[in-house]
């Protein structure tokens, strides 16, 4: 909890995810190939019944998200899902984005500073997701299911630290991240 | 003493008393006072100076509308340009006077009425200009403006700026707004409401006008209500395209620690209820302490039990002042009402005797006597007989005049004079856009709420919500204007007398005549020359009384002279506020690869280099700079093996049966015939024929291809592609997954470089004939994927190593421990720049420079002649036949082989100063050469070899002799090895 909000930040554990891009036919060819049910609209999840979820972010890019114990067999299972369609793909990038759990009473105020996006529960409700900005950087933005209220972010891990810092600092905190700097200097090194 | 605190009465806390001081004076107030109400409970008259003449300056409204009581707080928290009249008072507060010394009763400023008829509008235009302006400027900006910046230790208030959404935001909690949040927050829609008291109900609480709580028991249920936020201490002090609001929130409840909120407020409808203000009539030296708005004195009286005065004059013309007379009297003063009409309304003179109020009809008031503060005033009747009538109260009024600055901001709402109420309204407004209460010219508090019900009830319908009936509050205003007798001022009865119609700025009546003499004749040329409306209080108070002295001066209506534009802010706001938290660190993202920390803790400097990627600039080590650092990295590549972190090239997979149309239309050569495996370097241009990147795409297999950009075009880049996908090319079959981030990059280069890749033990094949220049192959070094990749940026053979970035740091130790035998160097871009300069290869932004095409840069040979188009090549052949005098790629060697040449320095003929024939692009001290070599665009350069050419830089002319540009393995035998 911080200082100012009431409002927990974590980095979450490595995930499997997966990229779905192509045309709106051929996402569906893939993804239906594979069996993975998706979401009734744009900007909706679909909770999988492997516990991963299906978000759809327009008619050509749709994200599927998993736990790391799916991600070999999600991974071959959408290869061969998708070889057989011609216009659509789907990449494995896990490696690639950097979630985090922004969750708590105070977790609007947070993430209002950053995100130009509406994020009230009556417009942003659980079952949502969308590629917004926070704080000048892409991600994926969902509302947590269940009773405690908050977000999901995906970043691109490149912008993780940023966005950590902006976390923590938009929440009444102090970070130590910044440009450059390491975000856990071991012990035994001290910066010049 | 003649201000002081009543017995009983306001909305203080008595129990609560609070000390602190004022130029040095120990004062006490008390919880919920404002600096000002306690200053005038102190009997503290003067509390500053005037902005140009330094005239002692009091109260004269109670809110924004005030115009002299800025204040500096040297404690605690040192700020400046604090207006009294909304600072909440603190225990310990210590305040000053802004731009006086050595305070305000006694300030040797005061010298510049001396002067006062060297500075008249525009002054600075036409005195103090010999011999320079700027000899005398810095004497009169220390004179005049505001308070002094605050030095070490300010304070820096804790800002935050966020964004809010709601269905209907409203503005103001006076009876039309709290009506308005009511419907609309019952209705289950998303309101917020802003209001910049610290408790609710706006003239109601002043004028006793709410006798049962109507007002409190409203903002309670509204804070009940979930789907309300209420933002109080909070001002809306823009409105911007599209519903766009931003709002200064003082002091947040809701946050502890925070000082200032900005918000960026998107909302559906707007219904601004910001009341009215009340306007002066101006007379000769209106402007002394103890002349002041009626409705100010009425707010002292009815907020902060504070009576100013003790024998007071009521100067008006309208109805609304007699409430001022009223509670005056009330409170025990000694009142007179001076009304500028014969006849003013029955209900207001009946009780005026029973009352004890004198009663002058007729009358007006000419003149204010004293100094530090009112003692007397002149009046005149209608047949020109005067009298003197001591006081030292003065509350004017001239009518009121809706605040419609919000509506302004619009830029679609017209103002519409009012002929009763002598003001302008506001007309025309956008659809979702509604005023609300006195702020559209309705006066009366039950008239006010059900007005308000109204906006909110149309601004429901349009978000197709019903809106439930509200209940007629008992609301009560004895004395509504609904009849103002224009009086914009008084004129002075001798000459040279001063008569202020902007007490902010010191402009007064002679002023407005002087700019309309000189030509100034427009009300928005008028307002820059006389700087009326652009003080303190943004004109608030005064505008349409200049307005209206206008018309009377040049015989134009009110209405045919017209308004000026009310433009954000409303009311002052801090720029830290704005920013909230963006600063430092925080101005603009920043990206780290997955081997930063490693980075870090081996040394490197670290800086931006291209598209927010922290990347290390070079590797010291103990007693190195960053010269010989990269040297030395550069050295340990041409003669051993270096390792640098390619992470940050932008890297894009591609799919789908027309994956070739789109690279032969994207590229300058040809890509549909790339066998699988194998890459080709590409030159892409935009729709202007100059080149926007290159790059390296592989084909991967059959469907798949990869496409790699330059580092800081890759968002360029994705964005094009994208474009051509979705817009021009719609039926094209690609799929365009960007991966950048996926993949970390260890590049390994130099003539040891194969080397460390064998001793990493890969289960492929690395040899030449497997893996060779422009090749790549896929399998495991240990447990790590890997993709390998034969390309080079640096003049050496080299190894992309590619993996999921979760293992980039054990690929990367794997590698520093397979390559240490061999001398590993960790490589930072600025090596990285001496060894592709040395190589001949070029950097976006360097000789890409968006004015290089693909012959400029030698890349002729890669246009292709067989396909029938690319992007930009209409462009690129349309320039070079129209313009054939083209810059083109060489090398130089400067004739000091130690002299390091400024990049971007501009190459003249002979050094002269004469039009610019080529410049410099990079130059380096070469490791391979041992003396400075450099790359640049010349004139027809590649004609010119051997040529001396002179590059021009400060103060000096540098021969070089011009080139190939190709440093460094020119066969490229090294690369392909």
């Amino acid at each position: 909890m911080t200082q100012r909000y009431a409002a927990r930040i974590a980095r979450m554990p490595m995930s499997a995810l997966f990229e779905a891009r192509g045309t709106e036919a051929g996402l569906a060819a893939g993804l239906g190939a594979v069996g993975l049910a998706l979401p009734d609209g744009f900007n909706r999840i679909k909770i999988q019944p492997n516990g991963g979820w299906v978000l759809c972010l327009g008619p050509r890019r749709t994200v599927i998200f998993a736990d790391m114990a799916h991600e070999t067999a999600l991974d071959g299972l959408l290869k061969s899902g998708f070889e057989s369609v011609p216009d659509a793909d789907a990449a494995l990038v896990s490696d690639m984005f950097t979630g985090f759990e922004v969750s708590g009473e105070g977790a609007d105020a947070i993430l209002a500073q950053g995100a130009p996006l509406d994020i009230s529960d009556t417009a942003f409700p659980e079952g949502t997701g969308a590629g917004t900005e926070l704080w000048g950087a892409t991600v994926m933005l969902l509302r947590l299911a269940g009773t405690q209220p908050g977000f999901h972010i995906l970043v691109e891990r490149s912008f993780a630290d940023y966005l950590e810092h902006w976390l923590i600092v938009a929440s009444g905190g102090v970070s130590s991240l910044m440009p450059g700097v390491m975000a856990s200097p071991p012990p035994s090194w001290k910066p010049a | 003493m003649t201000a002081m605190r009543l017995p009983s009465g306001g909305a203080i806390d008595r129990s609560k008393p609070l000390s602190f001081s004022f130029d040095g004076m120990p004062l006490t107030g008390f919880a919920g006072d404002t600096l000002a109400s306690a200053l005038l409970a102190n009997n503290v008259m003067v509390v500053g100076r005037s902005f140009k003449l330094h005239r002692p300056r009091g109260f004269f409204g109670a809110g924004h509308d005030d115009s002299g009581s800025m204040v500096e707080r040297l404690g605690p928290r040192p700020a400046t340009n604090q207006l009294a009249t909304t600072t909440l008072l603190e225990n310990g507060g210590i305040y000053r006077s802004v731009s006086t010394w050595p305070n305000a009763r006694r300030d040797l400023g005061a010298v510049a009425q001396v002067f006062s008829r060297l500075l008249p509008a525009g002054f600075y235009y036409k005195t103090f200009m010999w011999p320079t302006w700027h000899l005398f400027e810095p004497f009169i900006r220390g004179a005049a403006g505001l308070g002094r910046v605050p030095g070490a230790g300010a304070w820096e208030p804790v800002s935050e700026s966020r964004f809010g959404s709601c269905d209907v935001l409203v503005t103001g909690a006076g009876p039309a707004g709290l009506a308005a949040a009511l419907v609309a927050g019952r209705s289950g829609a998303s309101v917020m409401l802003v209001d910049d008291g610290h408790a609710p109900g706006g003239r109601l609480a002043s004028d006793g006008g709410d006798p049962d709580g109507w007002a409190l028991a409203s903002w309670n249920e509204l804070a009940s209500l979930r789907n309300v936020r209420l933002l109080p201490a909070s001002t809306v002090w823009g409105y911007h395209e599209h519903n766009l609001v931003t709002v200064i929130e003082r002091q947040p409840r809701d946050a502890s620690g925070l000082d200032l909120r900005n918000w960026k407020i998107r909302a559906a409808q707007v219904v601004v209820a910001a009341g009215a203000f009340e306007r002066p009539i101006p007379f000769a030296d209106n402007d002394r302490p103890g002349v002041m708005l009626a409705s100010a004195v009425r707010t002292w009286l009815g907020r902060f039990g504070v009576r100013a005065g003790e024998r007071a004059v009521v100067f008006t013309n309208n109805i609304s002042a007699y409430a001022t007379a009223h509670a005056l009297a009330r409170a025990g003063a000694a009142v007179t009402v001076i009304d500028a009409r014969d006849e003013p309304e029955p209900e207001a003179v009946a009780s005026l005797p029973a009352m004890g109020i004198d009663l002058r009809r007729g009358t007006q008031v000419c003149k204010a006597h004293g100094r530090a503060r009112v003692s007397a005033v002149d009046i005149v009747d209608s047949s020109g007989n005067s009298s003197r009538l001591a006081c030292d109260l003065v509350a004017v009024s001239g009518g009121w005049n809706p605040a419609f600055h919000l509506a302004s901001q619009t830029r679609q709402a017209r103002s519409v004079w009012h002929d009763d109420l002598a003001t302008f309204v506001a007309a025309h407004k956008p659809a979702s856009f509604r005023l609300a209460g006195a702020a559209r010219a309705e006066f009366d508090p039950v008239a006010c709420a059900m007005d308000g019900a109204r906006a909110a009830s149309e601004a429901l319908t349009e978000l197709s919500r019903k809106a439930l009936g509200l209940a007629v509050p008992d609301l009560f205003e004895p004395f509504v204007a609904r009849k103002v007798k224009p009086l914009w001022f008084v004129p002075p009865r001798r000459k040279g007398e001063k008569v202020f119609v902007d007490l902010s700025g010191d402009v007064t009546t002679d002023d407005v005549g002087l700019a309309l003499r000189e030509g100034f004749d427009s009300i928005e040329l008028l307002k820059r020359y006389t700087t009326a409306g652009m003080g303190v209080d943004q004109g608030k108070s005064g505008n349409v009384n200049v307005i209206g002295i206008v018309g009377a001066l040049t015989g134009a209506t009110t209405q045919s002279v017209g308004t000026t534009t009310f433009r954000p802010p409303f009311v002052p706001v801090e720029f830290g506020a704005i920013a909230g938290q963006r600063n430092k660190a925080r101005l603009y993202p920043w990206r780290h690869t997955p081997l930063t920390d490693w980075h870090i803790a081996h040394g490197a400097v670290m800086y931006e280099a291209g598209l927010r990627w922290q990347r290390p600039g070079y590797y010291p080590l103990p007693g190195e700079n960053g010269t010989m650092a990269a040297t030395r990295e550069a050295k340990a590549v041409r003669e051993k093996v270096g390792v640098y972190d390619g992470t940050p090239l932008g890297k894009f997979q591609l799919k789908g049966p027309d994956v070739p149309k789109l690279l032969d239309l994207l590229y300058i050569s040809d890509f549909a015939r790339l066998a699988p495996r194998r890459g080709k370097y590409g030159v892409m241009l935009s729709d202007d024929g100059l080149i926007m990147d290159d790059g390296v795409v592989f084909r991967l297999d059959e469907h798949h291809w990869l496409l790699h950009t330059s580092t800081g075009a890759a968002d360029r880049v994705h964005l094009h592609i994208e474009q051509i996908l979705q817009v021009h090319r719609p039926s094209w079959r690609v799929s365009l997954i960007p991966m950048t981030s996926q993949w970390a990059n260890a590049t390994l280069c130099g003539p040891l470089a194969r080397d460390v890749v064998a001793a990493l033990a890969p289960d492929f094949d690395i040899s030449r004939e497997a893996l060779p220049f422009m090749g790549m192959a896929e399998g495991m070094i240990g447990d790590i994927p890997v993709r390998v990749f034969r390309v080079s940026w640096t003049g050496e053979a080299s190894f992309e190593l590619n993996t999921p970035a979760r293992h980039a740091a054990l690929l990367w130790e794997k590698v520093m421990q397979a390559g240490a035998a061999m001398g590993i160097t960790p490589v930072g871009s600025e090596a990285n720049h001496i060894l592709r300069v040395e190589a001949g290869y070029i950097s976006t932004g360097h000789e890409v420079d968006g004015t290089s095409d693909a012959h400029d840069l030698g890349f002729g040979a890669l246009v292709s002649r067989t396909k029938p188009d690319f992007i930009g090549k209409r462009s690129m052949e349309m320039r070079r036949r129209v313009d054939p005098e083209r810059f083109e790629l060489v090398g130089f060697m400067p004739a000091d082989p130690s002299r390091l040449v400024p990049e971007g320095a501009p190459l003249t003929p002979g050094g002269d100063k004469a039009d610019q024939e080529g410049f410099v692009s990079a130059c380096v001290m070469s490791v391979v050469h041992e003396r400075s070599i450099a790359l640049g665009l010349l004139k027809h350069g590649r004609a010119r070899l051997g040529e001396t050419v002179h590059a021009r830089v400060r103060d000096e002319v540098i021969p070089m002799t011009v080139v190939a540009p190709v440093f460094h393995d020119a066969d490229r035998s090294r690369v392909k090895s």
